[in-house]
């Protein structure tokens, strides 16, 4: 039994307003950091998981990101990162 | 006359069952308070009530999307006639559950919106309360929508899509809104606009479900 970290992230799709995305933008704008800014808010998950071997590691987490932490309907999620700890 | 059996739903951190089962007393219902693990219903009404379960994590209505009830609810909808409603965190749910059509998303201002609004509903005009952060109905295609019945806001209030409020899906007897009619029933000083949505459901299951004119 193996013993896996993955790091994910998720965010809303390209084409659907991000209000809090648009906020992180205007505070930079108004503080004069950049004017060309582009914001996306998202959520990051790191999860530990326990399977035989890594592609049963992948299809659970697969699993877990498509049922649990996204909505496919209006959200993306990103596999960062994955290893195997000991 | 027949009183009719609503069932009020209950989630960790739902929060407006009460309000829900006294109005649907007022308007002649029997009502049962059941438990999100329940899933043996006998009822004419399921009512998912407003609220935060399981205090929203990760997005409104994504955890309670698992609990056995609503996962039930698919089969049950299939195999005999029953009424669903879904107030508010209800709609969430519904919507996250894949039960109707399309997603909720933060509102368009990212601001929480507490106040009256005014919907249109089966060509009447009227106000209700709002009280939510995620009520921004989106989907990819309205076409979808072609087959519901549309409550609209007069005055969008949160950005949802083609001014949507809530949706009726009047094949499968399924109404989902983001205005809280069990808020304007009995509430003294309030409107009691929240009479149309809960006597509109009564009609239509004396009139589908038991054949009563």
């Amino acid at each position: 039994m193996g013993k896996y970290l993955f790091k994910i992230s998720t965010k809303l799709k390209d084409e659907i307003k991000d209000p809090q995305g648009q906020v992180v933008e205007k505070i930079s704008k108004r503080l004069k950091i950049s004017d060309e800014i582009n914001v996306r808010v998202g959520k990051y998950y790191e999860i530990i998981i326990f399977a035989s071997s890594l592609d049963e590691a992948k299809m659970m987490i697969k699993k877990v990101a498509e049922n649990i932490l996204s909505n496919p309907i209006v959200e993306l999620y990103t596999i960062l990162s994955f290893e195997e700890i000991i | 006359m027949k009183k009719f059996k609503a069932s009020i739903v209950k989630f960790p951190g739902t929060n407006c069952e009460n309000e829900t089962l006294d109005a649907l007393e007022y308007i002649g219902f029997e009502t049962l308070l059941i438990n999100h693990n329940e899933t043996d219903i006998n009822s004419d009404l399921v009512v998912l009530p407003g609220g935060f379960s399981y205090g929203d994590y990760i997005s409104c209505g994504r955890i309670a999307k698992f609990s056995p009830l609503v996962l039930s609810l698919k089969d049950l909808i299939k195999k005999r006639k029953i009424f669903i409603l879904g107030i508010c965190n209800g709609f969430q749910i519904l919507t996250e559950a894949g039960i109707l059509p399309g997603a909720i998303l933060e509102n368009i201002k990212g601001r929480f919106i507490c106040r009256d609004v005014e919907i249109s509903f089966l060509n009447k005009i009227f106000s209700l309360p709002i009280a939510h952060h995620q009520g921004r109905y989106y989907i990819d295609n309205i076409e979808k929508l072609k087959n519901y019945e549309i409550i609209k806001y007069k005055n969008n209030p949160n950005g949802s899509i083609a001014d949507i409020a809530g949706l009726y899906d009047k094949k499968n007897y399924i109404m989902a809104l983001m205005p809280h009619p069990e808020r304007n029933v009995i509430t003294p000083f309030k409107s009691k606009n929240g009479k149309i949505i809960f006597e509109f459901i009564k009609n239509v299951i004396e009139k589908d479900f038991y054949g009563i004119v």
